[in-house]
């Protein structure tokens, strides 16, 4: 199977002298082999689309969904946490509506345990922070892939919860589209992307007051002599990415990727809803540039990639509305990173081979607090193999790697072992184990706030999971047009021990401690049914089972908190007209624990959106309604969420 | 199969035979409930009712999750008992009064009596448009509430208080409804330049009301001098306008000391015991500003003493004191120094007496320490004197294995000055709640 590059391209330009003609059998014969092997069996199957076949059919396949840009672009101005939560397995909390920091879960993790890439480059924090996902325009994506539970070494960074892998958008022919959105809460969205000889830009704004309405109980839940209904103040984003990316051949064999964003973002710091603030601010200026570098020769491939991610956060809490008052507060995180990849095929009739060998350099330095500014060196060294037999039609997958913080005198090893077995063309079983870990962050380990104080004894986080994958496909032909039905099951169990929580005494002074370990099962299911091309119906579910085994009296077999029990999606795209689309989306929620002590739970939620776009010529036009049943139940105590809202979207995209 | 192991099954049988599921002890009325215990693990809480000797009379009677959560949770995790009595609605009965601190900063009130379960008589929102992070509440008398409010508002805050200041309640105008804000009560003139009070405990005597005074910097990182406050106690027949404008309010300064936040009365109505945990940004240092002072009524200090001092007369490490602080009488405290995890240092519990002298200059060093408990560090909690019954209660909120700790016979070590004296093991009390939360605040609610 053919791995994208860390920057999403192919990995060397179609139909150029004979050394690609040899890298292109083998890759077609990789992906006959691997990817496409239940449809090309299947002589009257339609040819579906790249992207959902490597969803449905691939053993080792990349990742374990994906969002792809129809997705990306079904709403008039994207939010990435609905998107995400419409996937099984994905939980987003959010502390207010769009623009507000949000953060993911996979499979019941932990946010900090989730990394989130940008073609291969690590956007977390090197204070170890989970991403917000507010912060990572949509417009220059072409696509999210979604690791669940484990990230491939060839990453050169394991990611225990789970990642998502942003891949930016290429431009291989000249492209230029505008889009220019609006809606609800004085929200104001604009792209423009232009594309032209393998180089494109990409701009991105996004401003929104924020301003929605939300009830006050005043914290007082016995009684509503004193409740209100306020206006969300000072909860206002602006938020503005530029990426620039480009390719250049060097030679028929050696190619070069660059890329380079830039996101510059104010936003208010609104607080908790009952002591509404008016002048608190946070500030985010993140710049992530990365070199790649390709060398194919015969059947061996070469890849560098160098890269190197900054961002600085200032809070300004000069009155003292969220916390103490201080000045603007700090924080600049600093990560320069190598990864070096040599991968080599063995093509054969009975066996294929394919062997990769995986190294990484990275640097994690935080500067503005009490953490040591010289940082940590982190150091990975990886292998992958693959193994397919055609008869019987089996599959050997090892993917592992060993990661060394010499500083912190730190070791830890995450390794992934697939074994798939493809009865016939159209039904594929998977069982998959996983061994991963996650490293305590600087900040865990030295930080000092005053009230936070770190534990250099941290020792990583561990899981070991076990998983069975099911997936089949039925296509045949009907009056009404070519009927495609996709189905897939996963039911995984996890173990995470040596989990790190933050323990606080009674003088308030807070310290992480290797204290909590947790089971967490579960089931995730999606059934696709496209009917040629003017319905698509998606149906997901997920079931999550969580028990915490940590030897706390107050958690002791307890479900974890914030980790719904069953989430069911309904997605349907109907196209009664080729330039005319309406899709509905409803996203339903059992309810969860707030806290970890199962005291307190919230409501049910269910979140309908509806989207009607229509394209005339070369404009496009989207009406989006979020939330249209105006449900109110928040994701944390303290952060009320929008009602009902609506938003806009023109686009201009001259055809080519 | 050998005859040991035949022997082993059949022990096992019989034991699991033996084993019969016993109903727990029916609970005692609640007119015999006089404790309130809150457990809490600082993500949400959970409130029992205890007898007199710290037993188990009616279990989480009011929790995080009682009611569905709005803004805020029914109960956060940061919930303050209050350390005097109270009456609400129903002048002469007592009632549970419920801070939850930071950031809601509501007064809750529980009727006890309700029998099956929590009756909520009031809430009443103490921040009023900032995060006001009251700490505890004085009842003087009925029809007057008196809180603690640490925090500062912001100058954006509406044209409310200023915060860090004593918040006044008179009774609420209905049942059910808010209470009547009569006003408040500045600090500001006790503190030093550059400083804000941070009123926390609150303590009574016959004629005087007590303050004890984080005094910090708005930004937490600098500690001021320690000093409490001592301002006159109002009755029912002050005029409360006029004891707002001239209480007699005074600081009374302890050198050497910062952050004299806990307050303790002694039983024996001769004074108030004060303890000062030093600055946390001190690091190593804060044992150097940390220690217990005990004040008269008059006013008048007749001991400082540091935690070096304390620490000098028992094995192991010097550490600051917590906040922790249960008077015995006018010569004994019940303190906490704290444990490091780092260093491994447990937490412990020690019995101080302070040396016998009637007037200043104040002792500087303890006459005896007994080491009553030692805990793993970060898990010693509240401690609570009941003197009828000469019990003390301490909070152990070992994760593992939550516990009130009582100890019932300190005779022996309140008598003797010998630290060879053994200190009988305390009784574990398991059972004060259902959650598994550990006990952090433990307050008396009725009379013993």
């Amino acid at each position: 199977m053919a791995h994208p590059p860390p920057f999403g391209l192919r990995l060397s330009r179609p139909d150029r002298g004979p050394s690609e003609h040899a890298w292109k059998g083998v890759a077609v014969g990789a992906l006959c082999v691997f990817l496409m092997w239940p449809v090309a069996a299947h002589a009257e199957t339609p040819q579906p689309d790249t992207e959902n076949l490597t969803r449905i059919a691939a053993p080792e396949r990349d990742a374990d969904a994906s969002i792809d840009r129809s997705r990306l672009e079904r709403d008039a101005i994207p939010d990435l946490g609905r998107l995400l939560e419409e996937e099984p397995g994905l939980r987003v909390t959010r502390l207010g509506g769009l623009g507000a920091f949000a953060t993911v879960s996979i499979r019941g993790s932990t946010a900090e345990q989730v990394l989130v890439l940008l073609d291969g480059i690590p956007l977390n924090g090197a204070d170890g922070a989970p991403v917000d996902l507010s912060q990572i325009p949509l417009g220059p994506l072409a696509a999210i892939d979604i690791h669940r539970g484990f990230l491939p070494a060839r990453y050169g960074v394991p990611a225990m919860g789970g990642a998502l892998v942003l891949r930016t958008r290429a431009s291989d022919s000249p492209e230029v589209a505008a889009d220019l959105g609006a809606g609800s809460f004085s929200t104001v969205a604009t792209r423009l992307t232009a594309g032209l000889a393998g180089f494109s830009l990409h701009l991105d704004f996004l401003g929104t007051a924020g301003d929605f309405r939300y009830h006050d109980d005043a914290g007082t839940l016995w009684t509503s002599n004193d409740d209100t209904t306020r206006t969300r103040r000072n909860n206002d984003l602006q938020r503005f990415s530029g990426l620039l990316r480009g390719r250049l051949d060097l030679t028929p064999t050696l190619q070069l990727q660059l890329l380079h964003l830039t996101t510059l973002s104010d936003r208010g710091l609104p607080g908790l809803g009952v002591h509404p603030t008016t002048t608190s601010t946070f500030a985010l200026r993140r710049h992530v540039s990365g070199v790649h570098t390709t060398l194919t020769t015969g059947q061996t491939t070469t890849s560098l990639t160098l890269h190197h991610a900054f961002s600085d956060t200032e809070v300004n809490d000069l009155l003292g509305e969220i916390g103490p008052p201080s000045a603007a507060s700090t924080l600049a995180s600093n990560t320069p990173g190598a990864t070096w990849t040599l991968r080599h095929q063995v093509p054969g009739d009975d066996v294929e081979i394919d062997g990769e060998i995986h190294a990484a350099w990275r640097h994690e330095s935080v500067a503005g607090t009490r953490i040591p500014d010289n940082g940590r060196h982190l150091l990975t060294v990886g292998l992958s193999g693959r193994a397919a037999l055609t008869a019987p039609r089996l599959a050997f997958h090892i993917d592992s790697q060993l990661l060394a913080a010499p500083g912190d005198n730190t070791l830890g090893d995450a390794s992934r072992f697939i074994t798939t077995w493809r009865p016939t063309p159209n039904h594929r079983l998977a069982f998959t184990a996983t061994r991963s870990f996650r490293l305590p962050s600087l900040h865990e380990r030295f930080g000092d706030t005053g009230l936070v104080l770190g534990n250099p004894d941290l020792v990583p986080e561990r899981s070991h999971g076990l998983e069975l994958g099911w997936q089949t496909r039925f296509a045949t032909a009907t009056p009404a047009g070519d009927l495609d039905i996709r189905f897939q099951l996963q039911v995984f169990s996890r173990w995470h021990d040596d989990l790190i929580q933050f323990l606080q005494n009674a003088q308030n002074i807070a310290r992480p401690e290797n204290i909590a370990s947790a089971f967490i099962a579960g089931a995730e299911t999606e059934l696709a049914i496209a009917l040629d091309t003017w319905l698509e119906t998606r149906l997901t579910a997920a079931w999550l089972h969580t028990r915490d085994t940590s030897n706390i009296a107050a958690r002791r077999g307890r479900a974890l908190p914030l980790r719904p029990a069953l989430t069911v999606g309904t997605h349907v795209v109907f196209k009664p007209l080729e330039l005319l689309t309406f899709s509905l989306d409803l996203h339903t929620m059992t309810s969860n624990y707030l806290d970890a002590a199962n005291l307190v739970s919230t409501a049910p939620r269910a979140l309908l959106g509806a989207t009607i776009a229509a394209r005339i010529d070369d404009f496009r036009v989207t009406l989006s309604v979020m939330n249209a049943l105006d449900n109110r139940v928040a994701d944390l105590a303290g952060f009320p969420l929008p009602g009902l809202s609506a938003f806009a979207n023109l686009r201009w995209e001259p055809t080519r | 199969m050998k005859p040991s192991i035949h022997i082993g099954f059949l022990a096992i049988t019989l034991s699991t035979a033996c084993d019969v599921p016993t109903s727990p002890a029916p609970l005692p009325p609640r007119s015999a409930c006089a404790l309130v215990a809150v457990h809490s693990d600082y993500r949400s809480s959970s409130v029992s009712l205890l007898t007199a000797t710290g037993e188990r009379c009616a279990p989480d009677i009011i929790d995080s999750g009682s009611r569905a959560p709005g803004l805020l949770t029914a109960l956060s995790g940061d919930i303050a008992c209050t350390s005097n009595f109270f009456s609400g609605l129903s002048p002469g009965l007592p009632e549970i009064a419920l801070l939850d601190r930071y950031p809601a900063g509501v007064l809750t009130t529980i009727d006890p009596n309700d029998p099956n379960d929590a009756r909520v008589t009031e809430q009443t929102q103490l921040s009023q448009g900032f995060a006001g992070n009251p700490q505890d509440l004085l009842s003087p008398f009925d029809g007057l509430a008196i809180v603690s409010r640490l925090q500062r508002a912001p100058t954006s805050a509406p044209a409310h208080p200023a915060g860090s200041d004593l918040l006044l309640l008179g009774p609420p105008p209905s049942n059910a409804a808010p209470r009547a804000i009569l006003g408040t009560l500045s600090l500001d003139a006790l503190a030093a330049p550059g400083f804000d009070p941070m009123p926390v405990r609150l303590a009574a005597t016959s004629d005087h009301l007590w303050v004890g005074l984080a005094h910090l910097s708005p930004d937490f990182a600098v500690a001021g001098p320690g000093r409490i406050a001592r301002l006159d106690r109002p009755t029912p027949a002050t005029d409360i306008a006029a004891w707002r404008a001239t209480p007699n309010l005074e600081a009374i300064d302890l050198p050497g000391l910062e952050n004299c936040t806990g307050l303790s009365p002694s039983p024996d109505g001769a004074g108030v015991w004060v303890v000062c945990s030093g600055s946390f940004r001190r690091g190593s240092a804060q044992s150097g500003r940390s220690g217990l002072a005990f004040i008269s009524n008059d006013g008048a200090v007749h001991a400082i003493l540091s935690a070096a001092s304390i620490a000098d007369t028992i094995p192991g490490p010097i550490s600051p004191l917590g906040f922790t602080l249960a008077a015995i009488d006018a010569h004994h405290a019940v303190v906490v120094a704290l444990g490091d995890l780092v260093s491994g240092a447990p937490d412990r519990a020690l019995l101080v007496r302070r040396p016998d002298n009637t007037t200043p200059p104040p002792s500087t060093a303890p006459g005896s320490v007994h080491v009553l408990h030692q805990s793993p560090p970060f898990e010693l909690g509240d401690a609570v004197y009941l003197a009828p019954t000469r019990t003390l209660l301490l909070a152990d909120a070992s994760p593992s294995r939550p516990a009130l700790l009582r100890f019932s016979d300190l005779e022996l070590p309140i008598t003797s000055t010998d630290l060879t004296v053994s200190i009988p093991p305390p009784v574990r009390l398991e059972d004060t709640s259902n959650t598994g939360l550990p006990p952090r605040n433990i307050c008396v609610f009725r009379t013993l």
